[in-house]
């Protein structure tokens, strides 16, 4: 269980006398055991620097971390490093997290000799089980980083996160580099070890349709501080910050007048015109029976029951 | 009557390869009609940008076009260098995938727009900031004097891209071939970049290199669908998405969030190891014997829609 507690982190601007940048202004937030959580907002609004300050990449200017029991922040050097493996960040480029000059097993094999001091090729005999893990097709062992595609090596980095066992993962945008099929494998790949594991995740990302597919919790950022968050269906549908309101617009039918991708055109025309009564009358009731507007999930999907 | 400003016919690229040049990519026949855009998408590594690249005579030094990329009724492929580097940014120009490196660090971004207007149209002085400002006015960026003078590395991802669109437009050229404009931009900066584009395109031809299904449908006319170096499906947006005649046109549409997040199961091939037969047979769910063997030509289902399957769905 991870607790985030008015988290700060402000940066001096290069010039004295100009006023620090409020990156992280006072973040609070819990994450279970288990839970999927989205981080969403525009670029610039502090998502990136969240992730970093909490895994202590980048120290917090005050606020405080506790991750099962142990507060991150208050550690030492060297009582950080003994922690570290216990949370993990997954990048947005995946092909720079690796080693180039490495074959892709060596570097998912790398914890286990770092962590348990235990020969390369017994530490390969152990990363297999974590590949499979995470989808990854043994046959590309190996091979390497630039011989293989992205979602591949996103794969296998997500193989080496969870061999540190970790209670918390972070994923930074780690599918907004793939194309379609792939992102489709590592939403999943994360769903699984999510569910299978009781890793907590933590995953930013500017795509709106997926998080809502994927997650239990999606927050949102606005200018530092998390401004909204709550399950999908109400991020979605009735979304009260203003912050959150344009992207979701925009996510749904405005992007253009043609009904989004998945909907079929009876449900983009049921709800667009509850979108005009919406607009007309200022409330926020959502009519019986309609789908979201672009993911054409129903409340009840599986994904959401499973933790309540 | 809408006719076409591009085509290629029966192209295909030799490339350098681990083992020595070997053909990669092709046969592709793509077509871009002269107003309105193309969409062209597939997953990574099926040869998009490759073909984009050709397209423009800039193939990385090793490798080598064969067939014909039409365009506007001259063969591209048979020009010279000296005559396609007129062509290029004056009548095809190119919106890069990453504007943070395709961008120049040490010019600012009027230099760079600027550099296209000297060359092609001879404008310079004031004439040449005025043309700029405006081109950088009708972005929509809200101080262009500003953008003007910096140098890219001080610009958000959005502006950056802003200004690549910009230097593509300077000359008002035919054609754009644009290289995943929206990839990592936040849901307003994509909007806005997407509606840019739209703008952008009227009375002329794009073509939407894209991963972004539901960017590539909220703007685009019509759809090309590569897989493994190949065209597998062409025809209407509108037609294709709503019932795609290849499995794998359908297997990709399966896996974006809105139509369950259902990934492809299986790689797709190296191009360098091609299987015989159908190229997406190994990943297809309706494949049998036969489609294993024999490799599918393209064939027409109705007026533009074109499918290489011998047993479209």
């Amino acid at each position: 269980m991870l607790t985030v507690t008015g988290l700060v982190r402000h940066f001096q601007a290069m010039h004295s006398g100009s006023v620090p940048v409020r990156a992280v202004d006072g973040v609070s937030f819990t994450l279970a055991d288990g839970e999927l959580v989205g981080l969403t907002g525009e670029s610039g609004c502090g998502k990136s620097t969240l992730a970093r300050t909490l895994l202590r990449l980048v120290e917090p200017t005050s606020g405080t971390v506790e991750l099962d029991g142990t507060q991150v922040t208050a550690l030492s050097r060297s009582g950080l490093r003994k922690f570290r493996p216990r949370m993990q960040l997954i990048s947005q480029d995946p092909e720079s997290a690796f080693n180039p000059r490495n074959k892709i097993g060596e570097s998912v094999a790398e914890p286990f000799r770092v962590l348990h001091g235990v020969s390369l090729k017994k530490a390969i005999e152990m990363s297999e089980d974590y590949l499979s893990m995470a989808g990854f097709d043994m046959e590309l062992v190996e091979r390497y980083p630039f011989e293989l595609s992205g979602g591949q090596i996103q794969r296998a980095a997500v193989a080496r996160a969870l061999a540190c066992r970790p209670s918390l993962i972070v994923a930074d945008e780690p599918t907004s580099s793939l194309d379609p099929s792939a992102q489709a494998q590592i939403a999943q790949t994360f769903q699984r070890i999510n569910s299978e594991h009781g890793i907590s995740l933590l995953w930013i990302s500017h795509d709106l349709p997926l998080l809502s597919c994927v997650c239990d919790r999606i927050a949102v950022m606005h200018a530092g501080k998390i401004v909204e968050c709550g399950p999908p269906g109400d991020i979605t549908i009735r979304p009260v910050h203003h912050a959150t309101r344009s992207p979701t617009d925009i996510m749904s039918a405005t992007l253009s007048d043609r009904p989004p991708v998945g909907v079929l055109n009876e449900e983009f025309y049921r709800e667009s015109q509850y979108r005009a009564a919406r607009d007309s009358s200022g409330t926020t009731v959502r009519p019986q029976n309609t789908y979201s507007p672009f993911t054409g999930l129903q409340t009840d999907d599986k994904t959401r029951s499973r933790h309540t | 009557m809408n006719s076409e400003l591009l085509a290629t016919r029966k192209l295909s690229i030799r490339m350098c390869s681990c083992s020595g040049p070997q053909t990669l990519i092709g046969p592709v026949d793509l077509s871009v009609p002269e107003k309105g855009i193309t969409a062209l998408v597939g997953e990574s590594g099926c040869g998009k940008t490759v073909v984009s690249l050709a397209i423009l005579g800039l193939l990385p030094a090793g490798s080598e076009a064969k067939g014909v990329i039409s365009f506007n009724g001259t063969d591209l492929l048979s020009l010279k260098e000296k005559e396609l580097r007129e062509m290029r940014g004056k009548e095809i120009a190119y919106i890069p995938q990453n504007p943070a490196t395709a961008l120049t660090p040490v010019l600012s971004a009027e230099d760079q727009i600027a550099e296209t207007l000297y060359y092609h149209e001879g404008l310079t002085g004031a004439s040449l900031h005025r043309k700029v400002i405006s081109l950088l006015e009708s972005m929509g960026l809200y101080n262009p004097e500003h953008v003007a003078r910096s140098c890219p590395h001080t610009l958000s991802g959005g502006m950056r891209r802003r200004v690549a669109i910009a230097a593509a437009l300077a000359c008002s050229p035919r054609l754009i071939i644009a290289d995943e404009p929206t990839s990592g931009l936040d849901s307003r900066t994509r909007k806005n970049v997407l509606d840019l584009l739209g703008r952008s395109s009227e009375g002329r031809a794009m073509l939407l290199i894209t991963h972004d299904l539901e960017a590539a449908l909220s703007v685009s006319d019509r759809i090309t669908v590569m897989y493994a170096g190949e065209v597998v499906e062409t025809g209407d947006i509108m037609d294709v998405f709503d019932s795609p005649a290849h499995p794998y046109t359908r297997a990709l549409l399966s896996a974006t969030p809105s139509r369950g997040l259902i990934p492809i199961p299986g790689n797709s091939p190296l191009l360098s190891t091609i299987p015989e037969g159908c190229r997406f047979a190994p990943r297809c769910p309706h494949s049998t014997a036969r489609c294993r063997l024999r490799h599918p030509s393209l064939t027409r289902l109705s007026g533009t829609r074109v499918v290489r399957c011998d047993m479209p769905c």
